[in-house]
């Protein structure tokens, strides 16, 4: 059964098809989301009601667009707005918002080191502005096109949006390497002293 | 290496096992709630239409000018239907209405169609003058 009809189902409130519409998606709003706000739980979070929205919304989708670009259109939606929470949750107090930058719990995550750790950081300082062309080209592998309807942006600003995302990813990540440069550098030279 | 490229390279994560369960509990609360959150407003509106129609009824009776609605004669309703310029039977007032000054509803009454005429001539067409130049007071029934 394909997706069309599978939704078709929904909006007659089959559960099953529901379920198996789940099923397709489940995995990659998860990773979608966790790569947009980098706490796992939140973004587990978020994609239940990512699945909930497309559930009581469904009829209000339209078969104009792939099923995929509509509940990704939900999740980055729901993403958005949490990030705009979080920031505001941020402005009283860091320590407060779990998982996040600052309260340095990417450090204990023994399989993200290094630089993928630093990719992480960066990540989490674009704006979501860039982010969410920028996770859904990069991570998701989606088309501009795609993106565009997504996001409900023209082509073109897709295209300046990834472009200006990627830019500040690379300067923020030469700037974190410099930095872990300049620090091994100095533990060598306190080595050697001693 | 550019981002972008470590971007694809970044550990994947899935959801977890209990997903589904997780929002299919979750679809279910919404449900009820949605149903009890229905059921409330329901309640609402036939309350507030309740309270509202009756908000309007005793805003009818106690309104100065009289009742408005159609259907539910007010004060002055029964004085209209009396003849003109006669005061009605003191059984339609009320105590508190008893001092008041009365005022005379007068209707004007087309009685052209009513008459059958009866000569079968033609018809008599009679142009009237003012011969005086003291104005009419009008006339008295």
């Amino acid at each position: 059964m394909d997706e069309q009809e599978l939704i078709r189902r929904v909006q007659d409130g089959d559960e099953w098809a529901f379920g198996q519409i789940m099923a397709l998606y489940k995995d990659r709003i998860v990773n979608y989301l966790y790569h947009f706000s980098g706490d796992y739980q939140k973004a587990v979070e978020l994609a239940q009601e990512t699945f909930l929205r497309v559930y009581f919304k469904a009829g209000k989708y339209r078969p104009i667009g792939p099923l995929s670009a509509w509940i990704y259109t939900i999740a980055s939606n729901l993403a958005k707005t949490d990030a705009r929470k979080s920031r505001r949750a941020a402005t009283v107090s860091l320590e407060d918002i779990p998982n996040d930058f600052a309260s340095g719990a990417y450090y204990e995550d023994p399989a993200d080191p290094g630089l993928v750790r630093n990719l992480r950081e960066a990540l989490d300082e674009l704006h979501p502005r860039y982010r969410i062309p920028v996770v859904l080209k990069d991570v998701e592998g989606f088309s501009q096109e795609e993106i565009a309807r997504i996001i409900d942006r023209p082509v073109g600003t897709v295209k300046a949006r990834i472009s200006r995302g990627r830019d500040q990813l690379k300067r923020k990540l030469e700037k974190a390497l410099d930095g872990r440069a300049a620090q091994v550098e100095s533990e060598v030279s306190e080595h050697g002293r001693a | 290496m550019e981002g972008h490229d470590i971007l694809r390279g970044m550990r994947k994560v899935g959801a977890p096992p209990d997903f589904d369960e997780r929002v299919f509990y979750r679809l279910r609360e919404a449900r009820r709630e949605r149903s009890r959150r229905r059921a409330v407003l329901r309640y609402a509106v036939a309350g507030s239409a309740a309270v509202l129609l009756a908000a309007v009824l005793i805003v009818d009776r106690i309104a100065p000018s009289g009742g408005w609605l159609p259907g539910l004669p007010g004060r002055d309703a029964a004085v209209a239907e009396t003849r003109p310029g006669v005061r009605p039977p003191s059984s339609l007032w009320g105590p508190e209405e008893a001092g008041r000054p009365f005022l005379p509803v007068l209707e004007t009454v087309d009685y052209t169609d009513e008459v059958r005429r009866s000569a079968p001539g033609p018809r008599t067409v009679y142009i009237l003058e003012q011969v005086s130049d003291v104005r009419s007071s009008g006339i008295l029934y």
